[in-house]
């Protein structure tokens, strides 16, 4: 008979055969763990909680522009009024959305009036800062389910070439990646500090990294990064952008919540004789397009971008306005929106 | 190209490929243009210089062994020639920068044209490589290689072109000219290797060189921000051009080759000596034969010594770049050096062997390490000063909490990193080869691969930086 059993693979072959299975292993194990749901960060409760709490009569949304520019006690002093600042720097109008959708309108006593500062036309530019690392601060704003979200801002991620996508196709783990190196800072944080400082550490580091104490070239570096003529495209007309925005459902929950809207357009950062830096020429016609839809809607617009009395004195880095004056900017921010916050008063 | 790109991956992939598919005899053939592929790939014109190394370098070498009395000239022609190309991309525009200064200073105003060109990714490395073999043909250490295509491989092989670690040629040459095999568990440890590699390079030093280069980019930072840059990147510095060697030697395993190391756990070194002992052992190394000893080392007597000193450390810090901080780091290790030797002739042997007295050398050392790298990572002299004066009675409370925060983050990424020295000293003699644990070597490096892509996959920084020691 010829039939011998099978030799046994002999050494040489079977250790070919374990870095083939070692090979194996470590790349399909990962690929078993991002068979299931994507993680992402929970709704923040307490933030709505907070609102709940305080219950004010005017909240303010906005990026970076109001973060660096209203004194929350400076203006509930000077307006009499008690007003809540909702600022989220590297924020756009699709996370407005959710800021006024779930944490304003949703609160059982939803405030009277909420301002919401932008520049140029952020309002129509609806997948600005919604991908990556802005993604991932959506998602705290985000209740379980938000298609419209989905629909206007587009996918979760931007493949950015054919190799990259085949990467992201296998290994959809971006999520998961950051919310481990969050779980490494957090363990740092515990090592240093009581959960009740952290907040404050994040609140120090960020004033120790903020741009004025940077030397002065990387200062530079960080405004052109941080440039934002991508905000002001030329051939982005109004009529033909707003549909696909954020603004009409910014429009419906708050008529919906009986809440008015005020918009108020930032001044950019001006040359240093205080007239308003450089725009595209299409922009006037554009916020007019805007003054006008807003108006016919029962919302208002104010218009900062030509007002002389806000000076280049005020800015630190790009639209950014200095620390120091803040509580100034405040003053004339109020000086300026009171009439639209209380037309009746006006009348 | 960059290890750490997906081209890279690919690239290597295909070459690997190719490369064992072919008959033993077409295998240097292939790497050769493999080679200049992945050097060229972003700025074709650095096939240039490296041209002109490669073929003056093999033409004086033949030459040599065919006219040994003209050695020393024809030696000249190479170092010359070499240090020419250094001269003019690396050292050219600092050069004529501070002469134009001081003849400011003077009161003589010139303009002096300088060169707007990148610097060649791996300079100094090449060339450094292609005059220690054109040296040891002539001290008759080597034969002078007969294949133009075998010497071209020996100074372009891709793995080690960039960054090192320089080789030898009775190592690298050497075995290039024979034949080479690879077995399954070559091919194991390399990947072990180039996993650990890219682990350091896209977990460790990513991540702490985002509180390095944050630090950095302060105006004045207070004392305690600083030392915490500082320490990020003391760990960063370590993590990323170990992980370049490591990449380097694992990627030359698979193509059957064996790089010479380049790190022995640099922080664990007691004095300067030992520290450049462990620390990018293949300059050290390189410096320590083709420049002390031919100066004549420790054999002249005390001045001799010390002058020998500082012109070696010098050479080495100079070595790194053109600007006046890298020259002071130089400096620096030459008086540490001379300081510590000179203890060493003073101090009673006995107290010398106290013991617990090296776990405190190594502590000093280590802080020591640290300041050479505020160093070496600052360029603009000035802030070099105010940093090193910093008094850390001036820090707010604040900048020490967030110092605390930063630092421990630093250290919880660094912490591989020490396991790795603990498991590497504790069991040296055991993991010589992890194929000598035949029951657990296969299931240790499979779940340690795993482990370190997981890692990777997990815990990488958002942004990616290049190698720090492509720059030089």
């Amino acid at each position: 008979m010829n039939s011998s059993p099978a030799s046994p693979p002999t050494p040489a072959r079977w250790a070919w055969w374990q870095v083939a299975l070692l090979v194996v292993v470590v790349l399909g194990v990962p690929t078993l763990l991002v068979l299931g749901p994507t993680p992402r960060q929970p709704f923040d409760e307490k933030l709505f909680r907070l609102i709940k709490k305080e219950q004010p009569q005017c909240v303010l949304i906005g990026d970076s522009m109001l973060d660096t520019r209203i004194d929350r006690g400076v203006l509930n002093r000077i307006s009499g009024e008690s007003c809540f600042v909702l600022a989220r720097p590297g924020s756009s109008s699709a996370t407005w959305y959710l800021m006024l959708k779930n944490l304003i309108a949703a609160q059982p006593s939803p405030p009277r009036t909420v301002i919401i500062l932008f520049r140029s036309r952020q309002l129509t530019l609806p997948a600005h800062r919604t991908q990556g690392e802005y993604r991932r601060s959506m998602e705290q704003y985000m209740r379980d389910s938000e298609p419209l979200v989905e629909k206007l801002a587009g996918p979760v991620r931007v493949p950015t070439g054919t190799l990259d996508r085949l990467v992201q196709a296998v290994y959809p783990m971006e999520r998961r990646r950051v919310m481990a190196q969050e779980k490494v800072q957090a363990w740092a944080l515990d090592f240093v500090a009581s959960s009740r400082e952290y907040a404050e550490i994040h609140n120090d580091a960020k004033a120790l990294f903020s741009p004025r104490n940077l030397r002065s070239g990387v200062q530079e570096d960080e405004q052109k990064d941080g440039g934002s003529t991508s905000l002001d495209p030329d051939g982005h007309v109004f009529d033909a952008m707003v549909g696909g925005s954020f603004l009409p459902p910014l429009l419906q929950v708050a008529a919906d919540k009986g809440i008015h809207l005020v918009f108020f357009q930032v001044k950019r950062r001006p040359y240093a004789d205080g007239r308003s830096g450089e725009e595209s020429p299409t922009a006037p016609e554009y916020t007019r397009a805007l003054g006008a839809y807003l108006d016919q809607r029962g919302a208002r617009l104010y218009d900062e971008t030509h007002d002389r009395d806000v000076t280049l004195d005020f800015y630190g880095s790009g639209d950014h306005v200095r620390d120091e004056m803040i509580p100034r900017y405040t003053e004339i921010f109020w000086g300026k929106i009171a009439k639209l916050v209380h037309p009746e008063a006006a009348q | 190209m960059i290890f750490h790109s997906l081209q890279f991956i690919v690239f290597l992939v295909l070459v690997l490929a190719i490369y064992w598919a072919s008959p033993a005899r077409w295998r240097n053939a292939l790497l050769v243009p493999a080679s200049l592929i992945f050097y060229g790939f972003v700025h074709p014109w650095f096939l240039l210089p490296f041209a002109a190394t490669t073929i003056i370098d093999y033409f004086v070498a033949r030459g040599i062994e065919a006219q040994p009395e003209s050695r020393k000239s024809l030696v000249a022609v190479s170092v010359t020639s070499n240090l020419a190309l250094l001269a003019v991309f690396k050292y050219y525009n600092f050069f004529v920068e501070n002469v134009a200064a001081l003849l400011g200073a003077l009161h003589l105003p010139v303009s002096i044209p300088v060169l707007h060109v990148v610097l060649p990714a791996g300079i100094s490395f090449y060339t450094f490589q292609s005059i220690g073999y054109v040296v040891d043909v002539s001290r008759g250490h080597i034969r002078a290689c007969r294949s133009l295509r075998d010497y071209a491989l020996f100074v372009s092989f891709f793995p080690q072109l960039v960054a090192g670690p320089i080789q030898r040629a009775g190592n690298l040459l050497a075995q290039i000219q024979s034949p080479r095999s690879v077995n399954a568990t070559l091919v194991g440890e390399a990947l072990v290797l180039i996993a650990w590699g890219f682990f350091k390079k896209l977990v460790i030093a990513d991540n702490v060189a985002i509180t390095a280069n944050k630090v950095f980019a302060m105006q004045s930072p207070s004392f305690a921000m600083l030392w915490t840059g500082v320490f990020a990147f003391c760990i960063q510095i370590f993590a990323d051009f170990s992980a370049y060697t490591d990449i380097a030697r694992g990627t030359a395993r698979l193509f059957g080759f064996e790089l010479s190391p380049n790190f022995n756990h640099p922080y664990l070194a007691d004095s300067p000596s030992d520290f450049w002992r462990r620390w990018h052992i293949s300059l050290s190394t390189w410096i320590r034969d083709y420049i002390f000893i031919p100066l004549g080392g420790s054999r002249g007597g005390s001045i001799r010594t010390v002058i020998n000193l500082v012109i070696v450390f010098l050479l080495t810090g100079i070595w790194h770049g053109a600007s006046w901080n890298f020259a002071i780091w130089g400096l620096y290790y030459a008086v540490l050096t001379i300081a510590y030797r000179a203890a060493a002739a003073v101090v009673p042997e006995k107290l010398q062997t106290l013991p617990g007295l090296r776990c405190l050398k190594i502590l000093l050392m280590f802080a020591l390490t640290n300041v050479g790298w505020l160093i070496f990572r600052e360029q603009n002299v000035h802030q070099l000063w105010r940093d090193l004066t910093v008094s850390a009675a001036k820090t707010p409370a604040s900048d020490w909490r967030v110092a605390c925060y930063l630092s421990t983050l630093t250290a919880i990424y660094a912490g591989p990193l020490i396991l790795h020295t603990v498991w590497d000293v504790a069991l040296r003699e055991r993991s010589q080869r992890w194929g000598g644990w035949p029951r657990v070597a296969w299931t240790a490096a499979t779940v340690v691969s795993l482990a370190l892509f997981l890692g990777v996959l997990f815990l990488r920084s958002d942004t990616s930086q290049d190698f720090i020691y492509f720059q030089f």
